[in-house]
């Protein structure tokens, strides 16, 4: 007997790793940046798929193929989406607590810094000769 | 408005003409100025460098910081109408004094 395909282990998996990879390209959007929703909706979906389609090949192997290549896939998925919450709700949480920051109501450091042009900028100087009406600095990690 | 981090000079630049970006983009390559505000995430960089955590300040015309967001997580990251709600709301107490 000709024992069917096993397309839902392959279409989990595929569902699970454009919804994981598809995260840092939608950075662009706030909403899906803060919290990886496109991600873990291709969690909820991608991991009952995959354990169906596991289940049926152990189950049924007359009937269904994917018993090796779907046990492989179900590893790789756990560490896959084991990888991807770690990074996302723990390791991105570990930020340094920045007590000693400057706090509402206190006056900003003052600084001197190039620009990307390498012109320096004083920020007292700024204050009193652009006179803005706001200052906003914006930290940020770098490397893009 | 300006974003500051260790990238030098020539990488913003090109990041800034890049996504046409309009605002200033300053470079604090040892973490001088990074380190005075307490806002250095040590290691944190490639090659474990030390850079920037990510954090906003809003400072009004006198050097005093009016507003301030250190985020619990480097994913999140203040929204554009967060500061600017933050501007409006300084200008208004700025207006009484």
């Amino acid at each position: 007997m000709k024992r069917n395909r096993n397309a839902l282990i392959w279409i989990g998996f595929a569902i699970l790793v454009a919804g994981l990879f598809s995260y840092p390209f939608l950075f662009g959007v706030p909403a899906l940046r803060d919290f990886p929703w496109v991600s873990v909706v291709a969690i909820l979906v991608a991991v009952p798929l995959l354990w169906i389609g596991l289940a049926r090949a152990w189950r049924e192997p007359q009937r269904y193929r994917g018993r090796v290549a779907g046990t492989i896939l179900a590893v790789l998925a756990v560490g896959l989406v084991g990888f991807f919450v770690h990074a996302t709700f723990v390791g991105a949480r570990r930020v340094p607590a920045s007590k000693g920051a400057p706090q509402v109501g206190s006056r900003a450091p003052d600084f001197t810094l190039p620009d990307q042009d390498g012109n320096p900028v004083t920020l007292s100087k700024v204050l009193l000769e652009a006179k803005p009406r706001a200052v906003v600095l914006v930290f940020y990690r770098g490397f893009w | 408005m300006y974003a500051i981090s260790v990238d030098p000079p020539e990488a913003s630049k090109k990041l800034r003409a890049e996504k046409g970006y309009t605002f200033s983009f300053l470079a604090d390559p040892k973490a001088e100025v990074i380190r005075r505000y307490d806002v250095l995430h040590p290691g944190a960089g490639p090659g474990e460098g030390d850079i920037a955590r990510p954090a906003e300040f809003v400072i009004d015309t006198g050097g005093v910081v009016r507003w301030v967001n250190l985020t619990e997580s480097i994913l999140v990251r203040a929204r554009p109408g967060q500061v600017l709600a933050a501007v409006d709301a300084m200008g208004a107490v700025a207006h009484g004094r």
